[in-house]
């Protein structure tokens, strides 16, 4: 955990953060620039959107990082799928559906 | 004994390389979409008999133009870089030569890769606040272009060649704060030189050819910066809101992105200087001071935290007070 003085920076909020799948493909959505809003779905499989390349891979490691301060590898994306996955991996180890 | 670093200055090699160039040269991409991944638009070229050490001369000469009353008791000499002149004398010796600087002035070569300047200038302040030298220089000098292969259009679009000079003081108030450092050996496959050594010579790269995974690298920094910025914080005794101006190592522009959000900094706090450079290495923290103050965005009196982070892995940073003397 951080320490004091970086949480005044805002780090700390991000960390607590508990959302719905819903606000999750949102959020996922908004880091692809060249992804239509409101066409990512929870089903969607990332590696057959017309749009993923390596970097995209990179735009997930960094959201999971910076939002959730989640470490997200390469080894785990293999296993991720589509974003519904990504939100149960995000769940699973910070708890973000908790109500 | 107080030590404070008073002027930064750097050069540029005269070679443009765009990213239409590097899309066209490797078939791979285009201007648009190098960019997006890299944060750099164009950066510089060292020529092909450019050495590291020429560049670091003429940044120097640019430094101490300006310094001309330091020149002759210039105490040490740091020169930083992954290319020498030579394995053997170091080439801090060979540039003071050219440098013309006092015969009892102390030569060392300290290669740090990203955290070279931020590794340099604890050196640095540690030998005047010893009491060992009133001033000393530090060079970075840095051609990436040299070890990256002609069809890798990833390192190609992120690493420009470069050099920087910066003066260190003995001074009446302390302008460098306490450090913080670290290494993580775990971490030495995810960015390397590989070959170019008695091991494994290369006939096409004769340096040793760049190796870097961007996705071991990009959790790396995300991992361990925030932390470092803690921990500097902690150690000089500061809250964030004392920071004018943070500036990181600047590895590339995703990278650079994502820290600043995983830090919450203001755009208006954080510096990036990127996008007609590209990542020099050990140079990008001393050419973004020069040119922030070149543009006014530096000012006397503004405190400043500087963080160098990367191959190694290894990190180091710390806080200067800007003074922007001339002597």
């Amino acid at each position: 955990m951080l320490g004091p003085a970086l949480s005044s920076l805002g780090q700390a909020k991000h960390f607590e953060v508990c959302m719905t799948l819903d606000d999750f493909i949102v959020l996922v959505e908004a880091e692809f620039e060249e992804v239509e809003k409101g066409t990512l779905k929870a089903d969607t499989v990332f590696v057959e959107m017309k749009e993923w390349c390596s970097l995209y891979a990179l735009i997930l490691m960094g959201l999971m990082s910076v939002e959730f301060d989640l470490e997200l590898t390469g080894d785990d994306l293999i296993g991720i799928k589509t974003v519904s996955d990504l939100y149960a991996f995000a769940d699973k180890r910070q708890g973000i559906s908790r109500v | 004994m107080n030590a404070s670093l008073i002027d930064v200055d750097y050069y540029l090699p005269d070679i443009v390389r765009t990213n239409d160039q590097i899309a066209a040269q490797t078939q791979c991409g285009d201007a648009v979409s190098l960019y997006r991944a890299s944060g750099v638009m164009t950066r510089r070229l060292a020529g092909p008999d450019e050495a590291p050490s020429d560049m670091a001369l003429r940044a120097a000469k640019r430094l101490m133009t300006r310094q001309a009353k330091a020149s002759n008791k210039i105490g040490a000499l740091i020169f930083c870089s992954h290319i020498g002149d030579s394995r053997s004398p170091v080439t801090a010796a060979l540039l003071h030569g050219r440098l013309e600087l006092p015969e009892t002035c102390l030569s060392l070569d300290v290669p740090g890769g990203c955290a070279g300047f931020t590794n340099a200038l604890m050196l640095a302040k540690s030998i005047v606040v010893a009491g060992q030298a009133a001033y000393v220089l530090i060079l970075t000098a840095e051609a990436a272009s040299k070890t990256i292969p002609e069809d890798d259009h990833v390192l190609m679009s992120i690493f420009g060649d470069g050099a920087a000079a910066a003066l260190v003081a003995k001074t009446k108030h302390s302008g460098i704060g306490d450090f913080c450092a670290g290494t993580d050996s775990a971490g030495a496959r995810s960015l390397s030189v590989v070959g170019g050594g008695a091991r494994e010579p290369l006939a096409f790269l004769p340096f040793g050819q760049l190796r870097m995974n961007g996705a071991d690298l990009l959790r790396f920094a995300l991992r361990r910066v925030p932390v470092l910025l803690n921990d500097v914080l902690l150690k000089n005794n500061l809250t964030p809101d004392d920071i004018d101006l943070f500036i990181f190592h600047q590895a590339s522009g995703f990278i650079l992105s994502a820290l600043k959000r995983k830090c919450d900094i203001a755009d208006d706090r954080f510096l990036v200087c990127l996008e007609d450079v590209g990542n020099t290495v050990s140079s990008t923290i001393p050419i973004a001071i020069a040119r922030a103050v070149e543009n006014g965005r530096i000012r006397p009196g503004m405190r400043l935290m500087l963080l160098g982070f990367g191959v190694g892995y290894a990190w180091s940073g710390s806080v200067i007070t800007w003074t922007g003397e001339t002597l």
